[in-house]
């Protein structure tokens, strides 16, 4: 499984990464990192990852423009977006992302989110 | 101190030198026209602080020097007297409609004429002081947004990364022994706490800029507190405290925000957690009238004394008998709470006896 984590800072990314391996097989997973939103739109339009990762807050192009941008070319990966702002709980579908969750990440909390959006798709 | 200057139009020349005369003699400066098309000309070059101005002119009459003057943005905002020997109402209303602010009968009472001018310029002087004033207001309210948005991001993004980091090293237990466990714990209690003050600090500069908006839709009350003792039955069960929920209820919806009253909720039995003892009990009784929703949480802790009741909802305030006992808290939570429930037009009140126990009732309208 393709898996696209956008975040301005690697720490985090590196943390989700590890969530990741310790729940499911590292070697069933190929990951993909990006630190803004522009990056992040050339490497899901090279590689069409099955689900992405992605902050919202980020310089260059945002999270929201990032996930804009996509669902502008019909791609309907499962996005799970993150953001130290709890604003974003209650109006994360308006930037058509398919769940949310706070920084800091609970990895229980990510494992559920990240089974129930794969199995929408 | 600067003189006023009053600009005149009047088409009577001998009209226009009495009024420069006697506005002169009372400390104003004055320019005369007796054509509205060069008095616009000049308007349009200098600055004028009041125009006086004749409604019945040839050529350009006064109710269009009226609407020329309000529709041109350098000059809209001065104030026009108008001059009319007509007593008919209907003219001086069509004036006043093309934006004269106030108007005089010819002939001119001289104090009547007096009075009015310093009444008109006194009153642009004040728009122009609350025109500077609500644009720094304004630009002081923006920086502190953006401060605050800054703050929340940089802040939490580290906290976020010491709290990722040790959450893998206690997932990675097998390596780890107990006392190194608790340190992590520790660690990881901590930051939590960091998250909290920081998440209070961002809902109050919200509640103040009146900006924190409710999210309401039907919720079902007793899930929700039922959904609060869960959440909080690991603390309670550390210090072995008993939480009994009674009600005649299964189930009640009403409107309101349930992610605020949880916070409200859990705030409050938080504290009754934090402020009792060992082995105690809090009982949490709902009961539900035709108007209103009463949420009780009583301990038996170690209580609030009466001086402090209206303090401890005030901002950074805590409890000076929690403070003695040194339990540690912000002062922000409680003030958080009383602003959620007022917003919900709801009211939450204390009954309490030091040492014996507190009772918190949150009242809520059903709408």
């Amino acid at each position: 499984m393709k898996i696209l984590i956008v975040d301005d800072d690697k720490d985090i990314i590196d943390i989700i990464v590890n969530f990741l391996e310790l729940k499911y097989l590292p070697d069933k997973m190929k990951i993909y990192k990006a630190t803004n939103g522009k990056d992040a739109l050339n490497i899901a339009l090279k590689e069409f990852p099955d689900l992405i990762i992605t902050d919202l807050d980020m310089p260059v192009m945002d999270g929201a423009s990032f996930i804009k941008e996509l669902r502008k070319r019909y791609i309907e990966v499962p996005v799970l977006a993150i953001s130290a702002h709890s604003v974003f709980k209650d109006n994360y579908k308006e930037y058509k992302a398919n769940e949310f969750i706070k920084k800091p990440i609970d990895p229980d909390e990510l494992y559920q989110k990240i089974e129930t959006i794969l199995k929408i798709v | 101190m600067e003189k006023s200057k009053i600009l005149v139009i009047d088409d009577d020349n001998v009209i226009l030198l009495l009024l420069k005369k006697i506005l002169e003699l009372n400390n104003f400066e004055v320019v005369t026209f007796n054509n509205g098309k060069s008095a616009i000309e000049y308007l349009k070059k200098n600055n004028i602080d009041l125009i006086l101005l004749d409604l019945m002119m040839p050529e350009l009459d006064g109710y269009e020097i009226c609407k020329i003057v309000k529709s041109t943005k350098k000059l809209r905002n001065i104030p026009i007297i108008i001059m009319t020997a007509k007593s008919d109402e209907s003219e001086i209303e069509k004036a006043i409609n093309n934006g004269a602010n106030d108007f005089i009968r010819k002939p001119i009472n001289r104090y009547e004429l007096l009075t009015r001018i310093k009444n008109l310029i006194k009153i642009k002087k004040y728009e122009i002081i609350l025109e500077k004033r609500n644009k720094e207001l304004k630009r002081i309210n923006q920086l502190k947004n953006d401060f605050l948005g800054v703050v929340a991001h940089d802040l939490k993004n580290p906290l976020s990364i010491i709290n990722g980091y040790t959450q893998l090293l206690l997932m990675n237990e097998t390596n780890l022994n107990q006392k190194y466990k608790n340190y992590l714990m520790k660690i990881l209690y901590n930051t939590e706490n960091m998250l909290y003050l920081i998440n209070d600090l961002m809902d109050i500069s919200l509640i103040e800029s009146g900006k924190y908006k409710l999210f309401i839709d039907k919720n079902d009350i007793v899930k929700t507190i039922k959904d609060c003792i869960d959440s909080l039955s690991y603390l309670a069960k550390e210090k072995n405290i008993k939480i009994n929920f009674q009600t005649n209820y299964n189930e009640f919806i009403s409107n309101f925000d349930k992610k605020r009253i949880i916070q409200v909720i859990n705030n409050i039995l938080n504290n009754a957690v934090k402020f009792s003892d060992d082995d105690s009990e809090i009982n949490i009784i709902l009961d539900i009238d035709k108007k209103y929703i009463r949420i009780k949480i009583e301990d038996k802790g170690i209580g609030i004394p009466e001086k402090d009741f209206k303090k401890i909802f005030k901002r950074f305030t805590r409890g000076s008998h929690a403070i003695e006992k040194d339990i540690k808290g912000t002062g922000l939570g409680l003030s958080i709470c009383k602003d959620i429930v007022d917003l919900h037009k709801g009211k939450i009140l204390v009954k309490s006896k030091e040492n014996e126990g507190s009772t918190f009732i949150v009242i809520l309208p059903i709408k």
